[in-house]
């Protein structure tokens, strides 16, 4: 994997003038619907060279450019426009004694990133450093050196650091997400980063290949394709050529992962009917868990491992189901609408968000496990399928046709900001977001 | 104003009441004292007995000095960058005030231009800064 | 040779820089070529020399009227055989079994076409057939590829009771990924919702 080659060499902490017993998680409130946009100031970068040439000018525009996109997509931040600040940008001042906060004030900052970038032969040194207008203090301060083509990976663990310091979780920074798109005339997998960007093909198997999901440590992506003409179970590691194959008779399709371990659920039916099986990433089955009567598809673990959510057309329409794993208890849990599919638990586990179809219409809404009244996030805007959770549990990735043919956007998970994730040729579904990548 | 009739008057009896007058009707405009706006350019100012207002901390205060530079807080702007510079500012800041302060040895003609600008920018109450009489002494 | 000549020219064009070894290989490349239009062209015409020759053979005028006869009764005999075969291939083929919205139940009409069709299936009975069961867009993909796997698996079903075998019958489901018509209409998800027979 890509995060394992990286030669980032962190050099310290510096200058953590608070201390580091200050928590600053009170800054955002991500449990809050009403939560407000902080309002953040990304100057353009320092150059640390003494004499300027064109891509030392280049540099600081692109690193302080990256950032602030970064910094958009979390959906925290209310990026001020670069116009509005009262400072030279050709000689901005970065640290502590130097700032001028009230300048920064003025334009309606409350927060303000400073960073000074210098290219050393084939390294880059970089230093940045939030800080906190109102209260003129450092809140995080960041001295790292890595290669130069690194510079993504070092703005993005920095993006991290801020938003872990005012969250307390690590964001969606070092996350990826795949899809299917039919780019090439087929549909096949691919991946991106978390923000669209680095777009890869995954699979070319020149045949439909489908429903794209992450084993729980991101080193495997299973799916089903029509290479070999019939729907198969494919197991691909991400890293290397490794792949894994269930071909039964009839379908074997939409797989999930279980958190943690090497083991997946995905509906086949050699048995004559379409049921859920727990099986090792190998192929082997484990147990049958799902033994009703019509269809049973689309499964997706808790975070717990204990339970699993799915769609069962056991009642006559399709419908969300709860069951218990290991005492296979059931319990329906969608009950408005005659057509509830694509069920994803959220990684903090007491929500499910899903797709409701009503007059041929497809939105994405959300679901407690008690089942009591779903929330509506998409309204009026094409078809809206295939939801899926980013691992910290504050965005949601799901497919649209708001803009014609379908593509692939973001949301929080209250609903707001949706935005287009990118845009390629060929119509993109069933994205799936990755777990973190970054410890692997 | 009076119209219908004078059909004989000279240009240069164009008054500027009316033009003012209009500035008045669309920006509201109040009285702030010297000693709240701490930082930035030292300027004369002009004296008035109005009373002045409480204003709060991070108020967006444009100087006019006696060189005719035009400043927002201490930064120096070119006076064609004025207006783009404060609609920016007022798009990230929750209040739309502005507080202008212009050295009582510039022109009339100078500051009700600037004034204008600020009103183009989209500002809707400006400030006008003062040194109180009382102070003074 | 003309267009060997034109493939040739670029290619001395384009490798004169590239030193005499290159320029060989594009050549003998273009030459390889020229035998092989040949060959083809040969081939057809030495088919059509055998067929004369056919006509030509043969005993007295009377034997060869009587065989005529004859072959000429079977050959139509054969050709009304293929005509009604290949009138079932196309039944079997072009008629499509059609379903309601998120239903795999057979309708009376379904069940119609179904018949005719095991009644091709029984009369030919070398003949065996891919069922696929298809979806409109308008459900999950997920949820209609099992849709669809249900609505081939009722028509395979169906043809079973019907007395076919259903070792000459294979199922597969497309869900809404392959549909007939991509239109967004009500007519288009009529068409698309559906179990399409392919002969194998």
């Amino acid at each position: 994997m890509k995060y394992l080659h990286l030669s980032i060499v962190f050099i310290a902490l510096i200058l953590m003038s608070t201390g580091t017993s200050f928590a600053g998680y009170d800054y955002i409130d991500i449990n809050s619907p009403s939560m407000r946009k902080i309002p953040i100031a990304v100057p353009l970068f320092k150059s640390g060279a003494t004499t300027l040439n064109n891509s030392d000018i280049q540099l600081p525009q692109k690193a302080s450019d990256m950032l602030s996109t970064m910094l958009d997509f979390t959906g925290y931040f209310k990026i001020l426009d670069k116009r509005s600040f009262l400072e030279n940008p050709i000689k901005p001042e970065t640290i502590l004694e130097n700032i001028d906060f009230h300048n920064w004030t003025t334009v309606g900052a409350e927060l303000l990133v400073t960073g000074i970038i210098q290219a050393k032969g084939n390294n880059l040194e970089i230093e940045l450093r939030l800080f906190d207008t109102i209260k003129a203090s450092q809140l995080v301060g960041k001295k790292y050196r890595a290669e130069n083509n690194d510079l993504k990976q070092i703005i993005r663990l920095f993006a991290s650091e801020i938003v872990f310091f005012l969250t307390g979780n690590r964001g969606v920074f070092d996350t990826r997400i795949a899809f299917v798109s039919t780019g090439s005339g087929n549909k096949e997998i691919y991946i991106c980063d978390f923000d669209g960007t680095d777009v890869k093909q995954f699979t070319n198997n020149k045949a439909i290949t489908l429903f794209p999901a992450w084993s729980s440590d991101g080193q495997w992506i299973a799916y089903t394709s029509y290479l070999k003409g019939n729907p198969d179970l494919y197991i691909k590691s991400v890293a290397n050529n490794s792949i894994n194959v269930v071909s039964k008779n009839g379908i074997n399709i939409a797989p999930a992962w279980m958190p943690g371990k090497f083991e997946l659920a995905a509906t086949l039916s050699y048995s004559g009917d379409q049921d859920i099986y727990l099986m090792t990433g190998a192929g082997k089955i484990i147990k049958r868990l799902t033994n009703g009567p019509g269809s049973d598809v689309s499964p997706t673990i808790s975070p717990d491992g204990k339970k699993m959510a799915f769609v069962s057309s056991r009642s006559g329409t399709p419908q969300i189901y709860l069951q218990d794993i290991y005492t296979g208890y059931v319990q329906r849990l969608t009950f408005s609408g005659k057509y509830n599919t694509q069920p994803c638990w959220s990684p903090k586990g007491g929500k499910i968000v899903y797709c409701g179809t009503d007059e041929g219409r497809h939105n994405i809404f959300i679901i407690g496990l008690d089942g009591k009244d779903p929330v509506q996030l998409t309204h009026n805007e094409g078809n809206n399928e295939s939801p899926s959770w980013s691992p910290d549990g504050t965005l949601i990735v799901f497919s649209s046709t708001r803009e014609g043919p379908s593509r692939i956007y973001v949301m929080t998970s209250y609903g707001t900001d949706q935005k287009r994730l990118l845009a390629i040729s060929g119509e993109q579904t069933n994205p799936k977001w990755s777990p973190r990548l970054a410890d692997k | 104003m009076m119209t219908g009739g004078d059909k004989n008057s000279l240009l240069s009896d164009i008054n500027v009441t009316p033009f003012v007058d209009v500035m008045l009707v669309l920006l509201i405009i109040f009285m702030a004292t010297a000693p709240m706006m701490v930082q930035g350019v030292n300027v004369n100012l002009p004296e008035a007995t109005a009373k002045p207002l409480a204003s709060e901390k991070d108020h967006l205060l444009i100087t006019l000095d006696k060189g005719g530079n035009i400043y927002i807080n201490n930064y120096k702007v070119a006076p064609e960058q004025l207006k783009i510079k404060i609609q920016k500012i007022l798009e990230g800041r929750l209040d739309q005030e502005v507080y202008l302060r212009a050295d009582k040895d510039i022109s009339y003609g100078a500051v009700v231009k600037l004034m204008s600008e600020i009103k183009e920018a989209g500002v809707e109450k400006l400030g006008m800064v003062t040194e109180t009489v009382e102070n003074k002494k | 040779m003309v267009l060997a000549l034109l493939l040739v020219i670029p290619g001395l064009l384009l490798f004169t820089s590239c030193g005499k070894q290159t320029v060989k290989a594009d050549v003998g490349e273009v030459k390889e070529t020229l035998p092989e239009k040949e060959a083809v062209s040969s081939g057809s015409g030495s088919s059509s020399t055998a067929g004369a020759v056919a006509e030509h053979t043969g005993p007295s005028a009377d034997e060869i009227k009587a065989e005529g006869l004859k072959a000429e009764k079977m050959r139509a005999e054969e050709e009304r055989n293929a005509k009604e075969k290949a009138e079932a291939m196309q039944t079997l083929v072009n008629e499509d079994v059609r379903f309601d919205y998120d239903s795999a139940v057979l309708s009376e009409a379904a069940q119609d076409i179904l018949k005719k069709k095991a009644a091709y299936l029984e009369k030919f009975s070398g003949i065996s057939v891919t069922i696929e069961g298809h979806c409109d867009e308008r459900g999950t993909n997920e949820y209609n590829l099992a849709l669809g796997e249900r609505r081939a698996q009722s028509a395979k079903n169906f043809l079973i009771n019907l007395g076919i075998s259903s070792s000459r019958m294979r199922t597969i489901s497309y869900g809404e990924e392959k549909p007939l018509d991509s239109g967004h209409t009500e007519e288009a998800w009529a068409k698309n919702r559906r179990a399409h027979f392919v002969l194998i």
